[in-house]
């Protein structure tokens, strides 16, 4: 059990590190000075090198790097090219609401689909199940942006239970936060939550054509109780794969989600970056939503473990 | 009154009949025998009986036990009687326990389903029965997992979850099948004694005519879903007077005619030696006397057909601790042996004895850790043109096959061993002519592999094997998947084809019944050595070594009144 | 009726009919559109739809069924290419990593796998946005790359099993290499697999190009899309609904074809599943 989290520990460390190196690589053939860019282009050659120096743009490619990769282990992680504040604040704040975002649509999906997954599965062939594939079917079509243009029309201009858009940031309380983010969760939701209810529901369905489920109807479980202690169990690995594989949807999804509602998450911080060639800040943006969907990768490997008693055998 | 009766009892699935009218009596504490091959629907019967039937299923008729008629009452009310008054235990124990839970809890599950009692009392009762089933709590504590247990162990949780509650009809649908050998007497021997002790009626469906024989009373054999006859069983058998009944027993026990077997048998003297360098000695002195006749045909030096020295295989094993070195197991461990032009060699053994391994090394499949194995006194390790003399057929008719290619394709395949090319038209008529000396149409050809049934494909395996005219062919299990009358027809082609293209045979078998019959002589692996070397008449007669001697004595045995022999037609 | 006949009529024809009306539309648009698409209208702008434009106007007086369908040419381009890519890298590699497998290899390809996994396809747009600027080369090379590890991880793991099976060690003792055996023997047996991840990954792509477009790093505009059609007509909603309206429902329309195509071929093509559910 312990050989088997080293491992699997050691493999988001090398992940990181090679994800590091494309990341820093790739944006260092970005065309175009941010020196220059920030200065105009009638900035006089010494004016631009003394903000190079500030920068430390003068420096070698390869202590570059390492200055950047060394300060995002203390949390620093360098100063914007445009603000001139540091990044690691403007992430933090951005973060306060792309992370509760995506949080909250992925508890949204799974409280959706697995109470869908399970009736479409024990109702098999029935009009429940019939009902909960139609609707999954469609769910998973729908682009998510497109969803939640209709939202905030219905929702928001038309009977005005939300507002259309906007943050009004955590200090008007908790409530108030979330109230802004209900809409935004439920459309990156519902796909998701769609894709989930099919996964568990075809998961378990494989599982009841398992000879110990037989075995456990045979002991004198009905077929829901079997479902319940034996399936549910068993069923939950590939679903665990999903849920883990839609949570780096889910935080991609929110950056353009965050378009459609205006909100000062990740995902506008990334697009103002590109365009301002705010190098550090997307390097930064990029490698923090690398290192999120490496946890969570890792997260439910621990899970699998937490499971299925046969993977946390040796290795 | 009988304890179960099924009366009138058809079952259909998806709207095609699979039990016609079937009329079963089971009284209290007796054992009833089930007797079928494959498609017979006795596995069908069982899970009628349990309301297990998958979907799609309609019946018809009635299944009354102990006054109720079950298939009349809701699913709740059968779940009540299902694990308490009748419970069931199936064929394949590697898959019928849920691998996310403790077997403890499995057991105590099925307890607590029924009686009301505490948790700690459950357990109790758990461990009880699990000791009782063979399963000592010291040594398998309830806290155990399935894979934590061989086959043999996880079939004794299913039978200890069956009688836990002491039911009054235990169904067993072969359970003992997916078993080895000396496996299967234990875990007969097992049911016979619970069956005993708490005085329950045993329904063991089988198809192994002799398993039944020395466990039942009372016999059932079905065909294609009809009961063919059932009654007492000793009349039955003594005198076989249903067709089929006659035709099941001859197939059961047949002795393929093996005419022109080679005239000098093998001497071998040497039995039950565990020292691979006698034995080896011992080859090489033989070879020498009898190498003058082998090689009557040939000039020059005599090399057997097939030399496998000092043979070891090794896999790497789990690793011991963060930077341990893992401890390598030894599948194989120094095996050495012949196979001369022509004859029939058999090896024995039970699973995990390494004989798999071996196979795989002799086909080139797998590389050795050190030994040799030489055809025609030539390395394998020279390339393939070295192996077109060893051909295989596998034990699996379904998936031997690649289902995208027709028959034409899927035979032909091995020429592309051969140094020289071979032309369309040769392929095709090489082809016709191997499917017609397996005694299919050349017509077939063009067919695709599923168009076939088992035997059928069984036999497209020996013509794929045979169209490089090899001189040994390695059977890998290849009739066990079989039903016995098919079985007994693949063995007297292979017996038909040995004779006509002067073949050897490697017969790996876990079967003893059968490798005794087909073969000139065994070699008996035990943990991947060789035990027991020797005539097969001699081995199995005379047993020397200890676990020979376990071997065949847990082999089951027709009751000496059911013998086709001594009523000829 | 069969369970395999009623299948075919809930899944495979109305997903096929569905799939066949936008790729001919795209197709027809070549030759044909009911309007000029790069003629600005401005005094017919945002018209409802009417006999004349069937599905109305945009904010530039351009006929939304024209745009519509030259719009499924990118839709359809970019979704189609970024599969090719998929294909043409991951299968030959998850083949590759199944025929060594437990060698460094395999290992070495599939933590290669893992790396492309922990960056989402908007990740790499954006990425390559911020390099190359914004454009339908980059939607396609994006997904594309991100289409790479999900075949090479399904051939893979498909593959793994078939080497196992006994017709691939008689064609070993035929003695058949690595390449050969895969190449005719594994590859014909996860082919029908292949092809159905292929239309979910076409429908991935349709609604990946979408979201690209949407936040302007897709498709440039003279270039209709549907996801360009759509961000245009965000602020618009209030009082011309239907500018967004048939651009979501195009895509809602393509995608769902291309799943019930992709259920109905999996079916259809798998004769266990046929027997079953």
């Amino acid at each position: 059990m312990l050989l088997y989290l080293l491992k699997r520990l050691f493999s988001l460390i090398v992940t990181l590190f090679v994800a590091s190196l494309v990341v820093f690589v790739v944006l260092e053939v970005v065309p175009g000075d941010p020196a220059s860019y920030m200065l105009g282009i009638n900035a006089s050659a010494d004016t631009v090198a003394a903000l190079k120096s500030e920068l430390g743009l003068d420096q070698s490619r390869f202590a570059r790097y390492i200055q950047w990769v060394g300060g995002m282990f203390q949390g620093d992680f360098g100063t914007s090219y445009t603000y001139r504040t540091p990044v690691a604040e403007m992430v933090r704040e951005r973060l306060n609401v792309s992370l509760p975002l995506t949080l909250f649509a992925l508890t949204l999906a799974i409280v959706l689909a697995f109470p869908a997954g399970l009736l479409a599965a024990s109702r098999r062939g029935g009009a429940a199940d019939s009902v909960v594939m139609a609707i999954t079917q469609l769910g998973v079509a729908i682009p998510n942006f497109w969803f939640a243009m209709w939202l905030v029309l219905l929702f928001a201009i038309k009977w005005q239970w939300f507002s259309a858009g906007g943050f009004p940031g955590w200090g008007e309380g908790f409530f108030v936060g979330m109230k802004a983010l209900v809409l935004p969760a439920v459309a990156l939701a519902l796909p998701q939550a769609s894709i989930l209810t099919r996964v568990l529901r075809s998961s378990l369905l494989d599982v009841l054509n398992e000879d110990y489920v037989r075995t456990a109807r045979a002991k004198g479980l009905t077929r829901r109780q079997a479902l319940w202690r034996h399936a549910l169990r068993n069923a939950m690995i590939p679903v665990l794969t999903i849920i883990g594989l839609q949570f780096s949807f889910l935080l991609a999804g929110a950056i353009i989600i965050e378009n459609v509602f205006f909100l000062p998450g990740l995902g506008r911080l990334i697009f103002q970056s590109i365009a301002q060639r705010d190098l550090i800040v997307v390097e930064s943006v990029i490698m923090l939503l690398v290192f999120a969907v490496v946890v969570v990768t890792f997260l439910v490997d621990i899970a699998y473990a937490w499971v299925d008693p046969r993977m946390r055998r040796g290795f | 009154m009988a304890l179960l009766t099924l009366e009138q009892l058809s079952v259909s699935i998806h709207d095609t009949p699979v039990l016609h009218n079937l009329n079963i009596d089971i009284e209290a504490g007796e054992v009833l025998g089930v007797i079928g091959e494959s498609g017979s629907g006795k596995s069908m019967t069982a899970l009628a009986i349990m309301g297990l039937l998958p979907h799609g299923a309609a019946l018809s008729g009635q299944i009354k036990f102990n006054g109720l008629i079950l298939n009349e009452l809701s699913e709740q009310e059968r779940a009540k009687i299902c694990g308490d008054d009748i419970s069931m235990v199936f064929q394949e124990p590697m898959t019928a326990l849920n691998p996310v839970h403790t077997i403890g809890d499995q057991v105590i599950e099925c307890i607590r389903l029924h009686q009301n009692i505490s948790g700690k009392a459950a357990a109790e009762l758990a461990r009880e029965t699990l000791a009782q089933c063979g399963l000592p709590p010291d040594e398998f504590p309830l806290s155990r997992y399935p894979h934590e247990l061989s086959g043999g162990q996880r079939q004794r949780v299913v039978i200890a979850m069956a009688v836990a509650l002491k039911p009054k009809l235990l169904i067993a649908d072969e359970p003992t099948t997916a078993l080895d050998v000396t496996t299967q007497a234990e875990i007969l021997d097992l049911l016979l004694s619970l069956k005993q002790t708490y005085d329950m009626a045993l329904m063991l469906i089988s198809h192994d005519l002799a398993v039944v024989a020395n466990m039942a009373s009372k016999v059932v054999i079905m065909k294609e879903g009809h009961v063919v006859e059932q009654g007492p069983i000793e009349p039955l058998f003594r005198e076989l007077s249903h067709p089929y009944t006659r035709a099941l027993f001859k197939a059961s026990d047949h002795v393929p005619d093996r005419k022109n077997m080679p005239s000098i048998q093998p001497s071998e003297s040497i039995q039950g030696t565990d020292t691979h360098d006698d034995v080896s000695k011992d080859d090489t002195n033989r070879t020498a006397n009898t190498s003058d006749i082998k090689s009557a045909g040939t000039s020059g030096h005599y090399s057997p057909l097939l030399e496998v020295s000092d043979l070891i295989c090794e896999y790497p094993g789990t690793r011991q601790g963060w930077f341990g070195r893992s401890k390598k197991f030894r599948a194989v461990n120094e095996v050495s042996f012949q196979v001369h032009a022509g004859e029939s060699v058999g090896l024995v053994g039970e699973s995990g004895c390494g004989k798999s391994t071996l196979t795989r090394a002799i086909l080139g499949l797998m590389n050795p850790a050190s030994g040799q194995i030489a055809i025609n006194g030539r390395n394998i390790t020279q390339g393939f043109e070295v192996l077109r003399h060893v051909q295989v057929v596998f034990q699996d008719p379904y998936g031997s096959f690649n289902p995208r290619h027709k028959v034409q394709r899927l035979v032909s395949e091995p020429l592309h061993v051969l140094t020289q090319k071979v032309s369309s038209k040769e392929r095709k008529l090489l082809v016709a002519q191997m499917l017609e000396s397996v005694g299919l149409h050349a017509n077939d050809a063009d067919k695709y592999i599923h168009e076939f049934s088992g035997g059928q494909r069984q036999r497209i395996a020996i013509a794929r094997a045979l169209i490089i005219r090899p001189k040994l062919i390695v059977l890998d299990e290849a009739v066990s998947a079989l039903d016995v009358s098919i079985r007994a027809k693949v063995l007297d082609l292979l017996a038909s084809l040995a004779n006509s293209h002067g073949l050897a045979y490697l017969f790996i078998s876990h079967d003893l019944s059968v490798v005794r019959n087909v073969t000139d002589r065994v070699l008996v692996m035990q943990a991947g050595a060789i035990v027991e070397r020797g005539n097969t008449g001699d081995v199995f007669n005379h047993p020397a070594h200890e676990y020979t001697q376990r071997l065949v004595a847990s082999v089951p045995r027709l009751p000496d009144y059911a013998h086709v022999a001594e009523h000829p037609l | 009726m069969s369970v395999a006949a009623s299948s075919r009529f809930k899944t495979l024809l109305p997903g096929a009919f569905l799939v066949l009306v936008f790729f001919g539309a795209a197709l027809i648009s070549f030759f044909y559109t009911p309007f000029d698409v790069e003629t600005l209208n401005i005094k017919n702008r945002m018209l409802t739809p009417n006999a004349v434009n069937w599905l109305g106007t945009d904010h530039f007086g351009r006929d939304i069924l024209s745009m519509l369908m030259v719009g499924a040419r990118t839709s359809i381009a970019v979704a189609f290419i970024a599969v090719g890519i998929g294909v043409l890298f991951g299968v030959p590699l998850g083949l590759l990593a199944a025929s060594y497998r437990g060698r460094w290899a395999d290992e070495f390809i599939m933590r290669g796998n893992d790396l492309v996994f922990a960056f989402p396809a908007l990740l790499i747009a954006i990425m390559i946005t911020a390099v190359f600027g914004p454009g339908a080369v980059n939607a396609i090379i994006a997904i594309g790359i991100f289409n790479v590890p999900v075949f090479a991880r399904l051939t893979r793991g498909a593959s793994l099993s078939l080497w196992n099976r006994e017709f691939i060690m008689a064609a070993r003792v035929a003695g058949k290499g690595s390449a050969r055996i895969s190449f005719e023997h594994i590859l014909p047996n996860i082919l029908n697999l292949l092809i159905v991840q292929s239309t979910i990954q076409f429908s991935l792509g349709i609604l990946a190009e979408a979201g690209l477009s949407y936040v302007g790093l897709g498709a440039q505009p003279p270039t209709p899309s549907w996801g360009r059609m759509l961000a245009d007509s965000q602020t618009l909603t209030t009082v011309a609904p239907h500018l967004a309206l048939f651009p979501g429902m195009v895509i809602v329309l393509t995608v769902l074809g291309l799943n019930l195509l992709g259920d109905g071929l999996r079916d259809w093509l798998d004769p266990r599943l046929r027997r079953e559910r």
